[in-house]
């Protein structure tokens, strides 16, 4: 065990998680960086650095593959995809105290459609849930490009703690309150970004991305509501602010994707992008809310020719906008 | 035997507990500007004392006046002496006086003091037949669920008991069952306009009451109820609280709580943490008190159905008001075959997790743990009003689960709801006080189609009743429609002045289409499927 003693620790040594952690540990602060691969801790702890990532891993990054040490500090950050959320917090769950607050970075729901949040709710004594959003993707902070993100937690404590831990000139951390908002903004991206890599791909007019955004604000707007949200927060960096990246990002492994399963309907190459949109349109049809771009992009993912999935969009009736 | 945990504990000295009122109301007062509670405190209650002609109240009314013409010259100390004594003035008026031997005395004459309250000029009589078990009210007020819980819960810290609101019969109700559960007594607030009847003021002053003046409106009075409340708790005096603070008016049930009160629990906890007091754990206990029929239906769905009724915080004109008709109430339950039943729920933690018998608070998975972590940053204790306030939501969610989970629905129930979905499905798109105004052979419904609809929602009950959603009785749990249907009937005809529902040869009238709905809207919280016509028969 260290001598040192973290103040937080990151759970998932990922891209995101490493970054995230470096991010921190670069402003001076000591941070545990936990991952179950016993060979992956070893390598970071010993070369400083990741495979998908340039540079040295911050010198203030103590690696562990120790599940009870990583659980020491008491916030925590958790930087795994909504997938793994489940198997994960229910092996924390025995070591976890009511002191723990818990942040996420995961964008989507879980595959039996609850939030990240309620998750861990639902597994453990914490209590005190967080999720950090926005457009703000771990290559760009790696990079130390300006960004900003939003931390939502009904607790605003919360939100002080983690905006004292990473906040920098170049990352503008943004509080909000709505937390199933800004989940919900999160897990609307997959289908946001398929989308636009569609449009893109397909080369279908310079207005479609603009409709797509402005339409997807409504559309998971409906859907945060029905949870127990708002719709305000979709209009924020945490929804358009996070889905005007993907249409601005041709790079981004979701939209080539998309770009990809435009042209080849049926073949999604992005997997796990194609099971968020899949859980997020099952979650709707439970809550009885229509959202007929998550909808589209699905009935692509299933094989759908992309120009009668856009024809079904556009013939759909009109209304008053924002409804 | 009484048993000595809680209030029952201790002799309580009033003036300590007036002087203890007084310090901790300042200390919660704390960097609040003194001038402005005050001044707001004399406004509403000159304006409410407007035509006051009780000498008492005229006097008040004058300390107020003059004390808010003070007001703009006083210096800190005087605002503060000022405060003090309009503290030690609602404390006196809310502290109850609550005393071991009344209680136990009054406990067990208690079957025959609803009547002796019923019936003054037979008081003796009624008396020795109560003592001889002739009114033998435990047949008829029935307590079921985690009752060893909480009995075990008692002695490992502070419980505080929530029932459910449906009627002025709930406060007997539930103390018969706590006394006859051999649980100790608990301290309660009730309704100041309760206390006019002096035999009945007199019992709830020793039996643990406490007065709540809902006419008094002003912050300083909701701190001095506020500070009263924690400071029993902390005392570890057992407390009950109705959460949903007034009768359900719709009949439904209460979905949204009164979290001021129940944030008390909270602080009370923390104040003990702080403390380093022993046995410093509170506990809240859900409970529903269950009713076949409510004596202020009426009344209350009147009250519900009128939106001026919906900010009409104390109905004082209801049937309770009526000696007569809560003595025909108490007779036709003493003669009904459904008692009152009380179910005493899983008891949660202030945070809302479950507790066990050890008082250990249980993760979602059972697992124990110490909840104090809550309220703590870095091993010391952090104050947080922000986060406390999620934490009662919280609280309160886990509050409103249970009540679903611990309702017992009944054959009026369920033949009300059958009924109201029946004509809410023959004429859709018409709202809900559109329907109640129908013409009479509007609400005139075939047996078999009233039967096809029973069959529906016991359906679902029974499905919801099998994952422990749901406490379902008599025939709702295992008879047919027809049965179910009867039994509504009967009951129906009992007591209300008219009836709800009626048979008329092959058909059921809903003849009361309002009262109806009261005991209709007990399905609300459950999400049933959408009516449906049997036989496409839409008129």
């Amino acid at each position: 065990m260290s001598a040192v003693n973290p103040s937080a620790t990151v759970i998932g040594a990922g891209v995101w998680g490493v970054t995230l952690a470096s991010w921190a540990g670069g402003m001076g602060t000591p941070v545990r960086l936990w991952s179950s691969n016993a060979e992956k801790v070893q390598r970071l702890a010993e070369q400083r650095s990741h495979d998908g990532l340039d540079g040295e891993v911050s010198a203030q990054v103590f690696v562990t593959s120790d599940l009870e040490e990583a659980l020491q500090p008491e916030m925590l950050l958790l930087a795994v995809p909504p997938a793994h959320v489940r198997g994960l917090v229910e092996r924390m769950a025995p070591l976890l105290r009511p002191e723990h607050r818990i942040v996420h970075g995961a964008k989507g729901f879980c595959a039996d459609g609850r939030s990240v949040s309620q998750v861990i709710r639902d597994h453990s004594c914490v209590l005190r849930t967080g999720a950090l959003a926005g457009p703000v993707a771990p290559l760009d902070l790696w990079r130390g490009e300006d960004c900003a993100a939003v931390i939502a937690s009904p607790f605003s404590s919360l939100i002080d703690e983690v905006c004292e831990f990473l906040a920098h000139p170049q990352l503008r951390i943004y509080g909000s309150l709505d937390l199933m908002g800004v989940e919900v903004g999160g897990a609307m991206w997959a289908p946001v970004a398929l989308a636009a890599g569609m449009i893109s791909g397909a080369g279908l007019g310079r207005a479609l991305p603009a409709v797509l955004l402005t339409r997807a604000i409504v559309e998971a707007g409906r859907l945060s509501i029905a949870l127990g949200g708002t719709s305000q927060t979709l209009s924020g960096l945490a929804g358009v602010g996070d889905w005007m990246r993907a249409v601005n990002d041709p790079e981004d492994a979701l939209v080539s994707a998309g770009a990809a399963l435009g042209l080849h309907p049926g073949h999604c190459q992005h997997k796990e992008g194609a099971s968020r949109v899949a859980t997020l349109l099952s979650l709707a049809e439970r809550n009885a809310v229509d959202m007929p771009i998550t909808r589209a992009v699905h009935e692509v993912i299933e094989g759908r020719p992309l120009a009668d999935a856009l024809a079904v969009l556009m013939d759909l009736p009109t209304g008053l906008e924002g409804h | 035997m009484l048993r000595r945990e809680g209030i029952a504990r201790e002799s309580i000295d009033d003036q300590v507990v007036l002087s203890d009122l007084v310090s901790g109301v300042e200390k919660r007062l704390k960097g609040e500007k003194l001038a402005f509670l005050l001044n707001e405190c004399c406004v509403l209650e000159e304006k409410r004392l407007t035509r006051a002609t009780d000498a008492g109240d005229l006097a008040y009314r004058q300390r107020l006046r003059d004390l808010r013409r003070r007001l703009s010259w006083a210096t800190e100390d005087e605002l503060r002496s000022d405060l003090r004594d309009l503290v030690r003035l609602y404390g006196e008026e809310i502290h109850g006086h609550f005393d071991a031997s009344t209680y136990e005395n009054a406990t067990r004459v208690l079957p025959a003091g609803l009547a002796l309250l019923l019936r003054k000029q037979k008081l003796w009589s009624g008396l020795s037949r109560g003592l001889r078990g002739q009114l033998s009210l435990s047949e008829k007020v029935r307590y079921s669920g985690a009752v060893e819980t909480f009995d075990r819960l008692v002695e490992q810290g502070t419980c505080i008991l929530v029932p459910t609101h449906l009627s002025n019969l709930d406060s007997p109700a539930i103390g018969f069952a706590l006394h006859e559960a051999g649980l100790p007594p608990m301290i309660y607030g009730a309704g100041i306009n309760l206390f006019t009847n002096w035999l009945l003021s007199w019992f709830m002053d020793h039996l643990g009451a406490y007065r709540i003046d809902r006419a008094k409106q002003h912050q300083l009075y909701k701190e001095v109820l506020k500070e009263y409340a924690t400071y029993a708790l902390e005392r570890r005096w057992h407390s009950l609280f109705f959460p949903g603070g007034t009768r359900s008016r719709s009949g439904g049930l209460e979905v949204r709580l009164k979290k001021g009160l129940l944030a008390t629990g909270l602080e009370a906890y923390q104040r003990g943490l702080a403390a380093g007091r022993e046995k410093n754990r509170v506990f809240f206990i859900p409970a529903t008190i269950n009713y076949n029929l409510v004596l202020e239906a009426e009344t209350l769905i009147e009250d519900y159905l009128q939106d001026a009724g919906k900010s009409r915080y104390i109905i004082s004109d209801d049937e309770f008001s009526r000696p007569d008709r809560v003595l025909q109430f108490v007779r036709n339950m003493l003669a009904l075959d459904n008692p009152i039943e009380v179910v005493f729920g899983e008891p949660l933690d202030p945070f809302g997790n479950r507790v066990n018998s050890d008082g250990d608070s249980l993760d979602p998975k059972g697992r124990p743990f110490d909840p104090a972590g809550y309220v703590m940053t870095g091993g010391r204790l952090v104050a947080d009003a922000q986060r406390d306030r999620q934490y009662t939501r919280g609280l309160a969610e886990a509050i409103t689960a249970a009540y679903a989970r611990d309702t017992i629905l009944y054959e009026t129930h369920v033949l009300a709801a059958a009924l109201h979905r029946l004509l809410e499905a023959r004429h859709p798109g018409t709202d809900l006080f559109a329907r109640l105004l129908l013409p009479l052979e509007a609400r005139r419904f075939d047996q078999r189609e009233v039967d096809e609809e029973l069959r529906v929602i016991l359906a679902e009950l029974r499905s919801l009743g099998a994952r422990g959603q749901v406490l379902l009785r008599g025939h709702v749990q295992h008879g047919r429609p027809e049965d179910v249907c009867r039994a509504a009937v009967t009951q129906f005809g009992r007591y209300h002045k008219a009836r709800a529902v009626s048979e008329d040869g092959t058909s059921l009238v809903l003849d009361d289409p309002r009262l109806a709905l009261f005991y209709a809207k007990r399905l609300d919280t459950y999400a049933l499927s959408a009516p449906t016509l049997a036989r496409g028969d839409a008129r």
